[in-house]
């Protein structure tokens, strides 16, 4: 990179080309130049064919801030001179790189192992015979020197990992796209590959550092998605408890069965009831006497059975919709089902739980015809 | 500088060819054929050694390489990697600047 080519070795090389006296190609090159910065001055504008344009552009006057000082300066208009490389000498120019084209990544392509490169790349000047060419060899152009196998084959691994499904289009486009990290280099050339094996560095540094700038933005996005999404989740909880909180009063409570040996079941009425207090302690407050008030469709038995109050009272309070005793048993009949059967003696479909309840059916759902159901009577 | 008219104000390869042959008193074609030569010469130079070519009194054209980088289309989202480029680059030396100034 340091080793400067001066006009003198042109002169020399061109004269032995064109067989003109080295004299005479001195006065040329310097006729040359000189007629370039001349026609710079008049036209602004020179076009030299197969070489590049130099145009002579003025900048404007603007202002800047002095960077010792903090003084708002003028930096002054002046012109500038820039060279714009003919197609031809760029493409001769980018040549050791002519292979590359812009690649689209996928998203999920992990560039891990490019931080790993830095690595890697001093061992894999040596590493020129890695039987893992053949993965890129169909791309590449034979002249060119292989190098970094050990990137690209970690690349096309991790791509393999993440899709199995594009793999084989993944590990192509990836080939492509680490050909440029294997840096062909035209075989004659050694120092540029030293220079390129310099370069490689930073560029990989580069790569390195955009894709952490990447990783930031995403984990960022991840963060408030996360965030976002608990906020519905605790959202939705809560909006499910208000619904049970609102449905609890209007659901039948747990009732408390009594079967004709109330006493068995007292405790259990017992820890009903204090669960009746917690819901609605207005209604217990109407049961002073142990009686709970019922809905209107219950209210006939309530009345015919005064006599199992005292039964109720002995046992402390109990639920609503308590059992109280047998009422008759029903024998199954075809096209009944327990919620005819609850419609009938209980006067509502809802209360077919209680029979379900009372007679123990292990499997409701599948009641034989001719099985004698036990009726309970309810306590008010 | 905005150029309205192209053939005004600049200076095409044929009017260079022809001022420079003028200046050497040799015919266009010959002149021509030099500058050809002149100019591959150059880019031999410039490529081979992949260095810089230092012309005194006019400046330096020097081989750059960009590296790859990976960019954002801004309409797409996607990210791309641009491969590494070499790029020749061309520094006017002082004193053709100071010629400007």
């Amino acid at each position: 990179m340091s080793d400067k080519t001066t006009l003198q070795d042109i002169i020399d090389s061109f004269s032995a080309e064109v067989k003109i006296s080295k004299k005479d190609a001195d006065t040329f090159t310097k006729e040359f130049f000189q007629l370039i910065q001349e026609a710079l001055e008049r036209d602004k504008y020179v076009k030299i064919k197969g070489f590049g344009t130099f145009k002579v552009i003025g900048i404007e006057s603007r202002e800047s801030v002095d960077v010792n000082t903090g003084k708002r300066i003028q930096i002054e208009g002046h012109q500038k001179i820039t060279f714009l490389p003919d197609a031809s000498l760029k493409e001769v120019v980018n040549q050791p790189f002519a292979d590359f084209e812009t690649v689209f990544l996928n998203d999920n392509v992990s560039l891990n192992a490019v931080g790993d490169e830095v690595a890697v790349s001093d061992d894999n000047q040596n590493e020129e015979d890695n039987p893992s060419v053949e993965e890129s060899s169909s791309e590449t152009v034979p002249e060119m020197g292989h190098e970094e196998n050990d990137t690209l084959d970690e690349e096309v691994d991790s791509d393999k990992e993440e899709d199995a499904v594009e793999k084989e289009n993944a590990v192509k486009e990836k080939d492509a796209v680490e050909e440029e990290d294997v840096e062909e280099v035209p075989v004659d050339s050694g120092i540029s590959e030293k220079i390129i094996s310099n370069e490689r560095t930073h560029s990989t540094n580069f790569m390195h550092e955009q894709v952490q700038r990447r990783r930031k933005k995403q984990t960022k996005f991840i963060k408030v998605s996360v965030t976002l999404s608990a906020l519905i989740f605790l959202f939705l909880i809560i909006a499910v408890l208000i619904y049970y909180w609102m449905l609890v009063p209007s659901k039948p409570l747990p009732n408390t069965h009594l079967n004709n040996t109330a006493i068995v079941n007292k405790s259990d009425s017992l820890n009903k009831s204090d669960s009746l207090k917690g819901s609605d302690s207005t209604k217990i407050s109407n049961n002073a006497n142990g009686v709970i008030p019922v809905k209107g469709d219950d209210k006939i038995k309530a009345k015919e059975d005064t006599s199992n109050k005292s039964n109720d009272n002995l046992q402390g309070k109990s639920g609503k919709g308590a059992i109280i005793g047998l009422k008759t048993v029903h024998v199954m009949k075809a096209g009944e089902n327990l919620y005819t059967i609850a419609e009938k003696y209980l006067g509502s479909k809802s209360k077919a739980k209680y029979l379900i309840q009372y007679n123990h059916f292990k499997n409701p759902d599948l009641i034989k015809i001719g099985t004698k159901i036990q009726i309970p009577q309810m306590g008010e | 500088m905005v150029k309205l008219y192209k053939d005004e104000c600049d200076m095409t390869n044929k009017e260079f060819i022809q001022e420079l042959s003028k200046r050497l008193k040799k015919s266009s074609p010959e002149t021509q054929q030099l500058v050809q030569s002149f100019v591959t010469e150059m880019t031999k130079e410039i490529r081979s050694e992949n260095s810089t070519l230092m012309i005194q009194g006019f400046g330096t054209f020097e081989v750059k390489k960009k590296m790859e980088r990976v960019i954002v289309n801004p309409a797409f989202e996607r990210p791309m990697l641009v491969p590494p480029k070499l790029n020749l680059v061309f520094h006017p030396s002082n004193k053709l600047k100071e010629f400007f100034k």
